[in-house]
């Protein structure tokens, strides 16, 4: 009976998380694209798919199937087994970056487990997920430059060689803006950090904009979104890394790129917005936050449960990913790495100075 | 009265150049011999009395009975003091070689090519006399008058397997040209650079525009465009079609601005004619020509906006243009090709609606143009991506002879409506904006704000609508009105004339030059008193504006390329032709 306490102890503790997990960022994958699409064309006064379903809503299943049973072309002259494992590797990396993701705190579902049984909702609760994350997000980089590479084809080629610089320049800034966060923390454990902000945010503190800020343009860059897509700047470079994809191996791009999208926006959420504590009206001015109907609204927000704010803290900033790209041109390449290097990455040297003083004198 | 100075002046420098000259329709021809050219253009540029700063044009006519054959043509202009001149050079079919313009003006290298390949005139010390617009492996000159209408082969299904046995005896260098070569990238092969080729089938180059990029790194070192892919030879068609037939073809050169053109071939063939417009139809054409240029302004800022990667904007421009092209539709029944503007006038009185929708558009224009400029004007990213990119200068500029608002962003102040004004333009009052850098933020800022000018023109113009007839009486190219038809017989005959047979144009030649959104358009007309053209030439603007791309992008990076195509606006329908 041994064996089947642990093989149940394998299904329920990796199994059906993973295959939560997995649904979950499929459903998103698939999802954000109609996202994204609508809101897009309500900002641009369109439509927006309208025909498959209730105002498009079967849209994505559409566009699957139609992506599922397209010819799966590979270029005569392309590197074969490079070209096909290129849209995997990237695939893979972003689906790997949410294992160590909480979405809550583990869960009694309502009060009908006991505190022992709880389910944590995350699949490892690993101590340096914050490092995992930057690591696996750098590998993703190889995948869009084997793409580049393999596709023989200039445009992939140019487009592949502005990814893997962006990636360069970007990572910077970033790892830097997490450092600040991860000492503001005092843990690399993404949970502790959630748990760190449970009086107050980081996004409050005095130096919490700047990280704020800095995280979100290297995110938006790492994710190669607008206004830093010149990897895929469909201007210039045709699609860029991936003009040579089709079918199910374009999808996978996509699908990489939407999960990247959630992954950042989760990280933001986490990192600064205190991941699914809920947001409370004056919680350190006592005398304000007790006052009638602020206090209302504060135990109203207390609630909803935590997956719910942590969900919502996400939409909101992929609809904010959306906005930027609907509102900003395109940055050119050498633009972009001044922007990086010249202010973004003293910005971000100057802040983690300032947050290590600030903690140093109990001013956090 | 302007042609003796001009011709004393050059009989003073060139004692037995000129062999004759005269006044047509105001403007100065001067037949002049062709040992003298590149030095009588260069003295016609530079001489401080005269200063014909920009040649317009370089074409050719071909007067097949007559002899000489070819008569080439040099068409001048002086920005600074607003007058134009023609110097024709006669031609002979036996020795069809000129000297080459290209030392004085460099824009006469595409427009030497053009005539090299419809005519079969070459230019000696042209560097680079290749086809411009029809395939390289031709023998023939399709715009000779003794060139048959179809006399190339197109492939169909049923002639595709002949056409192909007639490809392989092609002994015409295209064949052993490497891919260097062809794309006019001659000795220039550099260790580590790479060719990149954009078009003709690429998201932004405007239609089928082909360029061929050298770059080394993202650094472009050379940008060679390539042209000819939407050739439609409308050229040739005009010549085998009645004067207010040509009018529709003229619809498709620029089919952004198809009004403009309606109006450059109208007053060319209305000069011939020598008719006068009433008053009401010039201010209809002023007011739909300003239409026009709003319509096409909106789209050159969404593509522009959408290939720096601001694609709202682009939603925003058409949705503002549908306005515009609902009054087209209003009025003539069609959205883009109205060919509303035909010879004696207007096609039909204005709907009584339109005035109500013209003056709703102006009253909500305003505000739409704040939203683009809102978003657009002042974005970092914005200037970033088109302040000094594509600089030229305006000595440059107008060597290229680059017109419009591209030679008016670096601060030339050449407007063919306010320097030749034409259809009552004089009566209006506005403001020719422009730049001073030179480059493509100017060209944008200078495109928002001609827009303004524009809704000025417009009101104006519905302000002062005289009332009156629409088209000119004279029944040489009016139709009878339908009461008269039905009631005289001989208006019945004259009528069924008209429509089938065509009015026929007196003798002669006639240029006008109108100012179109992409810059200043000439039509040339000539007529052997026959009811359909000898020649129709159309110096689109697109065409000579576009050889400044090569000047505009070196240095600049790949992202800039499309950046300066953008702000450059060409129109591969005007291009071709």
């Amino acid at each position: 009976m041994a064996d089947m306490a642990q093989i149940l102890n394998i299904v329920y503790t990796i199994l059906i998380p993973v295959a939560v997990l997995f649904g979950f960022i499929m459903l998103n994958a698939a999802y954000l694209s109609y996202m994204e699409r609508k809101t897009l064309a309500w900002m641009q006064s369109r439509m927006g798919p309208m025909m498959a379903g209730y105002h498009g809503i079967l849209q994505p299943i559409a566009d699957g199937v139609k992506l599922f049973f397209k010819e799966d072309i590979i270029p005569a002259k392309a590197d074969k087994w490079v070209f096909i494992v290129a849209p995997l590797i990237l695939l893979v990396m972003s689906l790997a970056s949410f294992v160590v993701i909480p979405f809550g705190p583990p869960t009694r579902l309502f009060g009908i487990l006991s505190p022992e049984n709880a389910v944590p909702l995350w699949v490892t609760n690993l101590n340096i997920g914050v490092l995992y994350v930057l690591a696996l997000a750098s590998i993703g980089t190889y995948g869009v430059i084997m793409a580049g590479w393999a596709s023989n084809n200039k445009y992939s080629l140019l487009g592949s060689f502005r990814s893997a610089a962006q990636m360069i320049s970007y990572e910077i800034p970033m790892a830097f803006a997490i450092i600040t966060v991860v000492l503001m923390a005092g843990s690399l454990n993404l949970t502790e950090i959630v748990n760190a902000q449970t009086g107050k945010w980081f996004i409050f503190t005095y130096v919490g904009p700047v990280v704020f800020f800095l995280y979100l343009v290297s995110g938006i860059a790492e994710t190669n979104r607008a206004p830093f897509d010149l990897p895929e700047a469909e201007s210039e470079l045709v699609a860029g890394f991936f003009t040579e994809y089709t079918g199910m191996r374009f999808a996978m791009f996509f699908m990489a790129e939407y999960a990247n999208m959630v992954v950042v926006a989760l990280l933001i959420s986490i990192m600064f917005f205190g991941g699914w504590l809920p947001l409370q009206i004056f919680p350190s001015v006592s005398w304000l936050g007790g006052m009638a109907p602020i206090s209302w609204v504060n135990t109203a927000m207390r609630a909803v449960p935590p997956v719910l704010w942590l969900l919502a803290k996400v939409y909101f900033f992929i609809f904010c990913f959306i906005w930027i790209r609907a509102t900003l041109p395109r940055l050119r390449y050498d633009q972009l790495m001044k922007f990086s290097w010249k202010i973004l990455l003293p910005l971000s040297l100057v802040t983690l100075l300032a947050t290590a003083f600030l903690k140093q004198a109990g001013l956090l | 009265m302007l042609l003796s100075p001009v011709i004393s002046e050059i009989e003073e420098r060139f004692p037995d150049a000129v062999l004759s000259a005269e006044l047509r329709f105001g403007d100065p021809w001067v037949f002049v011999k062709k040992q003298h050219l590149p030095g009588l253009l260069f003295f016609l540029r530079s001489a401080p009395t005269l200063r014909y700063d920009l040649l317009f044009d370089v074409t050719c006519i071909d007067y097949l009975p007559q002899l000489p054959r070819f008569v080439v043509l040099y068409h001048l202009v002086s920005t600074s003091n607003g007058s134009k001149l023609m110097l024709a050079v006669p031609v002979a079919e036996e020795d069809p070689v000129l000297p080459t313009a290209t030392e004085v003006f460099r824009t006469a290298d595409w427009l030497e090519r053009e005539i090299y390949d419809q005519f079969g005139i070459t230019f000696t010390g042209h560097k680079d006399l290749r086809r411009i617009l029809n395939p390289d492996h031709w023998t023939v000159h399709p715009l000779r008058r003794d060139f048959p209408l179809g006399g190339e082969d197109v492939a169909f299904t049923h002639n595709q397997d002949t056409l192909r046995l007639q490809a392989d005896t092609w002994t015409e260098p295209q064949r052993e040209m490497n891919v260097q070569d062809y794309l006019g990238l001659t000795g220039e092969a550099k260790e580590g650079t790479m060719i990149i080729n954009i078009g003709p089938q690429h998201p932004s180059t405007h239609g089928v525009l082909r360029v061929a990029l050298q770059i080394e790194g993202e650094t472009v070192l050379r940008a060679v465009p390539h042209i000819g892919y939407l050739h439609t030879g409308i050229e040739k068609s005009a010549e085998h079609l009645i004067y207010q037939q040509a009018v529709t073809v003229t619809d498709r050169l620029d089919y952004l601005a198809p009004l403009s053109n309606n109006l450059g071939y109208a007053l060319a063939v209305e000069q011939l004619l020598q008719l006068d417009i009433p008053l009401r139809a010039q201010y209809v054409r002023v007011i739909l020509a300003e239409l026009t240029r709003i319509a096409s302004h909106l789209v050159w800022l969404g593509t522009h906006a959408f290939e720096l990667g601001a694609f709202s904007v682009i939603q925003y421009a058409f949705r503002e243009r549908e306005i515009i092209l609902d009054i087209f539709e209003e009025l003539s029944g069609v959205r883009m090709m109205t060919s509303f503007i035909n010879i004696g006038g207007i096609r039909t009185d204005l709907t009584p609606e339109f005035g109500t929708r013209v003056r709703g558009f102006l009253a909500l224009f305003p505000e739409k143009l704040a939203e683009y400029e809102n978003m657009l004007t002042d974005n970092k990213i914005w200037i970033e991506r088109t302040r000094g990119i594509g600089r030229i200068s305006a000595e440059e500029a107008l060597n290229l002879g680059v017109t419009g608002p591209v030679l008016r962003s670096t601060g030339v102040k050449f407007d063919v409506r306010r320097t030749f004004p034409y259809s009552g333009y004089e009566r209006f009052e506005f403001d020719v904006p422009t730049g001073t850098s030179g480059d493509v933020y100017d060209r944008y800022l200078l495109r928002i704000e001609e827009m303004r000018q524009s809704l000025r023109i417009i009101e104006q113009a519905l302000e002062g609508l005289p009332s009156g007839p629409f088209r000119t009486d004279n029944r040489k190219v009016t139709l009878p009105p339908r009461e008269e038809m039905e009631a005289v017989m001989e208006q019945l005959i004259h009528h069924f004339l008209l429509v089938s047979r065509g009015f026929p144009v007196p003798e002669g030649e006639a240029c006008s030059l109108v100012e179109s959104p992409r810059g200043a358009l000439g039509f040339l007309v000539s007529s052997d008193g026959s009811p359909r053209p000898r020649r129709m030439r159309v110096r689109a603007p697109s065409f000579v504006n576009l050889q400044a791309l090569e000047t505009m992008c070196k240095g600049g990076l790949v992202a800039d390329v499309i950046s300066i195509i953008a702000g450059l606006d060409p129109l591969m329908g005007e291009v071709d032709r």
